[in-house]
């Protein structure tokens, strides 16, 4: 049996196709979906589909990481044009070209160990691609 | 009301691998494909066709809450048991009324999905539908499909309005014939000699089946301006249009897996795209698939819209490029793993 299905199944929405929330008080955009809006204190939201676009704040370059997973590999903070921020992992780029403030566009790919989990679920999410023209 | 295309996408993966490296590592010279795309270590054909599928909304001008049907074709589905489409469709964000349908078993799925979508738009059923095929194939290293084998995906937005370019018409042909087979118990699929596929697969089926739809909707050859097949060899593409009629010049735009490799049920659908990046109205297009003994073809005629939404987006997916070494491309398709 499988335990680890229920948490992504929930979290669907967010990490699926960028389903955050907008706080009726303070109108700062929060990813993933939260019960209370991390600025204020509010529990008042409206869903909004966030931007597939955004730019790195913050970065760093693991060199280890679990089983299976392909190294080394940039792992990000981006914000999206709405002002949310989301973690996750920059993906088709060769982890050094990643720099701050660098424009990215957010994928859904594979995530977790080699994207399969928990004997063979294998779990999507968002992760950064820097924009190429 | 006629049908037909209103917008249509591709995805090709960023990086690519040079047959002759492949060919280095085996001793073994082989000249077509020049290149083939490398699926990044995180893609498989959900993501793939996510994007394709993104890209070909975009192009339609149409919601995605607009959509009512999916029909994804993909014989490389992440998944044995768990539906691809209802994944894709969660990622889009479609509709949860909206009608969801897989298509296997061949690389003529995304052609029967093509059929499918049609046929519910006809009935009158649904307004839009969309038509996904993506595949990431893996090749069995040293045979001649580690040289052709690639990943990518094509996507159509269809409906009735607005329209790019309408569909004619469409014939198949069908015989029991195996030269790709997998089963349960082996991961990377079995094929014929490729002159048994060619002489025997290919040229008669699409041959039987492109003649078929000449004669359903009185055209011949050169009512034609442009051809798109499926690419499972550039070889065999080559070797069926001699007993057609059909000129190399027309399938030349379409050519794509010389570039790409071939990337199973999308294939068809890049080479449509990258023939309707250019076609100008009125320029009629002969599409044909083939999968296993079956083929299937469309007659599709470019409208005057098609100018007012002109993209170039498979060239502009080919040239953007990196590439990477055979090791690599074992070690990112779990052929080559550690030992620890």
């Amino acid at each position: 049996m499988s335990t680890a299905m229920p948490d992504f199944w929930r979290w669907a929405p967010s990490v699926h196709r960028l389903v955050g929330v907008k706080c009726k008080r303070c109108d700062k955009v929060t990813w993933p979906t939260v019960e209370m809006c991390p600025y204020c204190g509010s529990t008042e939201f409206e869903k909004v589909q966030l931007s597939r676009k955004g730019k790195i704040i913050t970065y760093s370059i693991p060199h280890m990481m679990p089983r299976g997973d392909v190294t080394p590999t940039a792992f990000a903070i981006v914000e999206t044009e709405d002002g949310a921020r989301l973690a996750g992992y920059a993906t088709d780029c060769d982890p050094y070209e990643i720099k701050c403030d660098m424009p990215v566009e957010i994928v859904i790919r594979r995530i977790g160990i080699s994207g399969v989990l928990d004997e063979g679920l294998i779990v999507y999410g968002p992760k950064f691609r820097p924009i190429r023209k | 009301m006629v049908s037909g295309i209103v917008g249509y996408g591709v995805y090709i993966p960023w990086c690519r691998i040079k047959v002759a490296d492949i060919a280095k590592a085996w001793e073994v010279p082989f000249e077509f494909p020049i290149e083939k795309t490398v699926p990044f270590y995180d893609e498989d054909s959900i993501t793939m066709a996510v994007e394709a599928s993104l890209n070909a909304i975009r192009h339609a001008g149409v919601e995605p809450t607009k959509i009512d049907a999916i029909f994804f074709g993909t014989t490389t589905n992440p998944y044995l048991e768990k539906q691809g489409s209802s994944t894709l469709a969660s990622m889009i964000g479609t509709r949860n009324d909206a009608m969801l349908a897989d298509f296997a078993n061949s690389a003529r799925c995304s052609t029967v999905a093509l059929s499918a979508c049609l046929d519910a738009l006809n009935s009158g059923r649904i307004n839009y539908g969309l038509v996904v095929g993506a595949d990431m194939l893996i090749g069995r290293p040293g045979e001649a499909t580690d040289y052709l084998s690639s990943s990518g995906a094509g996507a159509l937005v269809l409906g009735k309005e607005e329209l790019i370019a309408e569909i004619e018409g469409s014939s198949s042909y069908a015989t029991d014939f195996t030269d790709t087979w997998r089963s349960e118990d082996i991961r990377l699929p079995m094929t014929t000699h490729p002159r048994f596929s060619r002489d025997y697969g290919y040229t008669p089926h699409v041959t039987s089946a492109v003649k078929g739809l000449m004669e359903k909707i009185g055209k011949g050859p050169d009512d034609f301006k442009f051809a798109a097949f499926s690419q499972p060899d550039p070889g065999y593409v080559m070797h069926a249009i001699r007993g057609i009629g059909i000129s190399p010049d027309k399938v030349a735009q379409g050519m794509v897996s010389q570039f790409i490799g071939n990337p199973g049920s999308a294939s068809v659908l890049i080479a449509l795209a990258a023939i309707l990046d250019k076609a100008k109205s009125g320029e009629r297009i002969l599409m044909a698939s083939y999968g296993e003994g079956v083929s299937d073809t469309f007659s599709i005629l470019p409208l005057g819209k098609i100018e007012e939404k002109r993209q170039n987006v498979v060239e502009d997916y080919i040239e953007r490029k990196k590439y990477v070494d055979y090791a690599t491309y074992l070690r990112w398709n779990r052929l080559l793993e550690r030992v620890r």
